[in-house]
Order: structure tokens, then sequence, then C-alpha cells
């Protein structure tokens, strides 16, 4: 029950002023809504606050509804609940803050929402998911928004045939979630978003993804912590003096690379706090001689991660930092991944490659600022890599010059001449 | 011919040569109640009958006004009185102003065939008579202090 209940209206209720609805106490009040629209058609809320209880909106069965210009103050489960079939909805402009610790979605429509467009919203502080598009999303677009501080991911969807372009997101876990292992993402373009500290990937295709676009991203990492220092702690772990530890006793896992002299040093690891240049490493042994280089990074990974069948997707023209690769695919060397390209991506030197692990024919083409190409020895006849400035890898294919080129032939790399 | 209130025109007994009559307030003048009725020959939402029997609807040039239609602002203890006042308005027109003020309510059903609700009022949502106290520490924003 709403504290305005709307039930088939089809004419298009607007309510819309300068006043606020409020509940009192979520646990009072466990099935209110602030607003319920069922089966009705056209409505609109504008310009209201909105606060309290589990549910401040929910949508079911409904067609073109608009919420927009609303200020939504607090929330217990969910600021925006839709289920059932609803079609062609907007949520726009609005301001969403004040999750609880027991919210899920500031934005969640479920059953299969046709035509959804979520656009130039702020949520901040939802203490899961902002915006989640779920049970096969179609032709969707959610663009311009802001999202921050949200625990889990910022963009989730399952669904096809989307737009998914110029929104931000600051200090959220993984940016962008698309796909599950049950469903496939296809037919999305991802682009012009910034991206910034996300200690996963900024975009991870799930299960089954295919011709999806991904340009024109701005996908920021925490940066690393440059080690210049590994030593007996006196207590046979290893201490890392580091530029800054930024670290507190007991985070996990913190990601190790490059110790030259003391590799046991590299790996993953739960950090002891000592000062604000020292940590140690929780169950390590030292040995060795620390010889330079390392450095702490928070996350290891690709800034595009693509889980299970991957195909015909593109992947260009970003730019990230403080990320391990362009583009990691997950799916075994057994996976079906076909004909993906990754092309035009700005990284940044030492660490980041062109393409973290490719178990399928792909194309990878012109990534800057990247000197190292992993090549996979499982990839398919007929991948090829062009690396800017050469190949350097594990692979059979070498210390390449600038504009080296290696196509994959009769299951070996082949360096161009 | 003007009354104070529709309180007032209710208890009074009215000529048969008068067709319509205007009120400054519902529960007394100047409570943002006032309104323009019309003789007509039967209840309507937000109509009355007079002390004499005769029938009045409310003439409505403009949004319902919940106010018109006897919602009280401020006051916990007047939530089934204004969705009352929300169900008659939303009968008397399709378009229904909520004033600035605060109104407590349980849930306001609009019907099929509403069209609008100018919402300038702060909806708190109230729960049953006995419970009704840990409102009262609610400010007119509706935000728990």
């Amino acid at each position: 029950m709403g504290v305005i209940e709307v039930q088939s209206n089809g004419v298009g209720l607007v309510i819309e002023g300068l006043g606020s609805i409020a509940i009192a106490s979520a646990t009072t009040y466990p099935t209110t809504a602030n607003l319920r629209f069922g089966s009705s058609n056209f409505c609109t809320v504008r310009g209201l606050t909105i606060s309290g209880g589990n549910y401040n909106i929910v949508l079911f069965n409904t067609n073109a509804v608009s919420i927009e210009n609303n200020n939504f103050t607090s929330y217990t489960v969910r600021c925006i609940d839709a289920s059932g079939f609803n079609f062609f909805s907007k949520v726009r402009f609005n301001f969403i803050a004040g999750g609880a610790d027991t919210s899920d979605h500031a934005v969640c429509f479920n059953g299969s929402p046709i035509g959804t467009t979520i656009e130039g919203n702020t949520v901040t502080g939802a203490k899961v998911w902002s915006f989640t598009l779920q049970g096969g999303a179609q032709n969707f677009k959610i663009i311009n928004n802001v999202s921050q501080f949200s625990r889990r991911e910022a963009i989730t969807v399952i669904g096809t045939g989307g737009t998914i372009s110029g929104n931000i997101l600051n200090f959220d876990n993984t940016h962008v979630d698309l796909g599950s292992s049950f469903a496939t993402m296809t037919n999305t373009i991802i682009s012009n978003n910034i991206f910034t500290l996300p200690s996963s990937p900024a975009i991870l295709f799930g299960s089954g993804c295919s011709s999806n676009i991904v340009s024109g991203n701005t996908m920021v990492a925490p940066p690393r912590r440059v080690i210049t220092g590994a030593v007996n702690n006196g207590s046979g772990l290893i201490r890392l003096t580091v530029s800054t530890a930024g670290l507190q006793t007991g985070d996990a896992p913190i990601f190790v690379n490059n110790v030259g002299g003391v590799p046991n040093a590299n790996g993953s690891w739960t950090v002891t706090f000592i000062d604000a240049t020292h940590l140690d490493l929780q169950g390590s042994t030292f040995a060795g001689l620390y010889t330079g280089g390392g450095y702490i990074g928070d996350q290891n990974w690709a800034s595009v991660a693509l889980y299970g069948d991957a195909s015909n997707n593109t992947i260009s023209g970003n730019t990230t930092f403080n990320f391990n690769a362009s583009a990691e695919f997950y799916a075994k060397e057994f996976g079906t991944n076909a004909t993906n390209r990754i092309f035009n991506n700005v990284g940044d030197p030492p660490n980041d490659r062109p393409v973290f692990t490719v178990s399928a024919t792909s194309m990878i083409e012109d990534p800057i600022g990247t000197t190292v190409a992993k090549l996979p020895t499982n990839a398919r006849n007929g991948s090829r890599i062009f690396v800017t400035d050469g190949l350097v890898g594990s692979s059979p294919v070498t210390g390449g010059s600038a504009g080296t080129w290696a196509m994959r032939l009769n299951n070996a790399w082949r360096a161009s001449p | 011919m003007d009354f104070n209130s529709r309180v007032e025109a209710a208890a009074a007994s009215i000529s048969g040569a008068v067709n319509y009559l205007r009120t400054a307030g519902y529960y007394a003048y100047g409570d943002g109640g006032d309104a323009l009725y019309a003789r007509t020959t039967a209840t309507t939402p937000g109509g009355f009958q007079s002390a004499d029997g005769a029938w009045w609807r409310i003439a409505l040039s403009g949004p319902a006004n919940i106010l018109a239609f006897g919602a009280v602002p401020g006051d916990t203890t007047k939530a089934a009185i204004n969705q009352t006042a929300f169900t008659d308005a939303f009968g008397a027109s399709a378009s229904v102003l909520a004033p600035v003020g605060t109104f407590h309510v349980q849930s306001i059903a609009p019907p099929s065939t509403a069209r609008r609700l100018q919402l300038d009022a702060d909806l708190v949502r109230v729960e049953p008579i006995a419970d009704r106290w840990a409102l009262s520490r609610f400010n007119p924003t509706g935000l728990a202090l």
C-alpha cells in the first residue's frame, strides 16, 4: 500500500509540487511505499521530496511512467523499485541519497523492462547498487548519471540493445556489471563514461556477452604505491618500504608486484600497518636481497573483464590508469570467444598490457603506452596483435621493435619480419 | 449569500430563492476552505445539505482544494478526515490541490480518472490512532528529528 496508491490510472495522473511525502517508520510499515503505481499509464511524479519507508516509489505493470526532478532523502530497501512489466519508464534528474545499511538498490527494474530511460540522476551513498536493470532489459538508456560511494556496482544490467553513456561513477566498487552467469549482454554501447577508484574491473561482462562496444571511457584505478625497500621485519616477515602506506592492518587482498631480489614479496597479501611508510606482509617469508622496483596495486584487474563466451565485442579508444590490462578474458582455453577487437586504448606504462589473456581469435591493435603484450598460448589461429611500442611477453614472440605485428598461425605466434 | 463557513451554512435554513452561496472557510472563516456552492438535488462529493433540506454542491473553477473538503493540517488525529477530504476532492474534480501544510494520512487512492495532484503539502504517513504518538516528534518536512 502506498501513502499515495495509484491503481489503474489510464489518463496520466501528474503528481507534482513543492511538497513532500514521508513515512515515519519503515519498521511499522514494512509493506508501505510512499508512492505506488499499479497497472497505470502515462503518470508523472515531479518535484517532490520523498523520504522514509522501505520503498519510496514502487511500479508494477506500468507504461510510460515518469519520475523526475524529485529529491529522495531516505529509504530502507529500495528507492525506486519496478516489477512486473514496465514499459518506457523514465527516471530522470532525481537526487537520491540516504540509503540505509539494509538497502540493496537505489533504482531497480526487474521483469524485462523495455525502453527504460535512467538519465541525469545523482545517486550518492547507495549501500549496494545504484542503477539496476535485470530480467532481460531491452532498449534501455543509462546516461549522464552520477553515482558515488555505492558499495557495489554502480550500474548493473542484464539485457540487450542499450546505451550506457556519459555517466560519472566515483568511488564505487565494480562500476558496470553487465550480464550474468545465466544471461547475455548484447548490442550495448558503453561510451564516454568516467570511472574512478574501482577496486575491481571498471566494466565487467558476465557470461555470453557479444556485439557490445566499449569506447571512449576513462577508467582510473587506485594509484599504485611505489616500493623502495623490502627487508626482514625481525620476525621473518617481509617489511616493505612504500611511498605512502595508505592502508590499514587487515586490508586484503593487497597485490604486490615486481619486487626485485625478494621474489616472495610478489603476490596477494593481508597487510599490517607499521607506520606511514612501512607495511608488513602477513604470513610472508623473507628471503633474498632487495635490488629495486616493485609497486602495490589495490587490485590486479583489467579495466574491462569479460567472462564466458565473449564474441564480436569492440573495446577501443579507452583511457585507463593503474589497471593491469585493457581487457581480460576468462573463458578458459576451451572458450568460444571469437573476433573481439581491442584497439587504440591508452594505457599507462610500465605494467598495463593491452590484453591479459585471450582464448580466442582476437585482434589487438595500437595500444598506446603499453610496452608489454602478453601473448596467450591458447589463442586461436588467426589472432593478431600490434603493439606500437614493441612486443614483450611470455610468448615465443619477444622484444620486437616499435610497430611490430604478431599473428597466431599453426598454433604458434609468428612475429612480423 | 455569504457565510463564515461551510459548517455555518449547513446549519442555516436558506431561502428557496437562493441558488448559490459562498463560504469564507470550511470550519471557520479564513481557514482556507472557502468555496462557492450551487443548489442541486442530491448529495455530491464535497457538497452538503442545509437545515432546510436543500442540497448544495461545490462549484469549482479550478483544482479542488482539499481544505474546502474538510482536510485539517497539522493534526495527527485527523488522518481519516484528511483521507475523506482527498477522496471527495477527487470525486469532485480530476485535479486536486493539497496546499502548503502538513497533512497526516494513511493511504490516498486517486481514482482511475484522476489527472493531477498539485502537492504543495507535506504528507506524513500516520499509524493507527493507538500508535500515533510516534509521529508527534516529526517536523513539517517529514524528517525525523
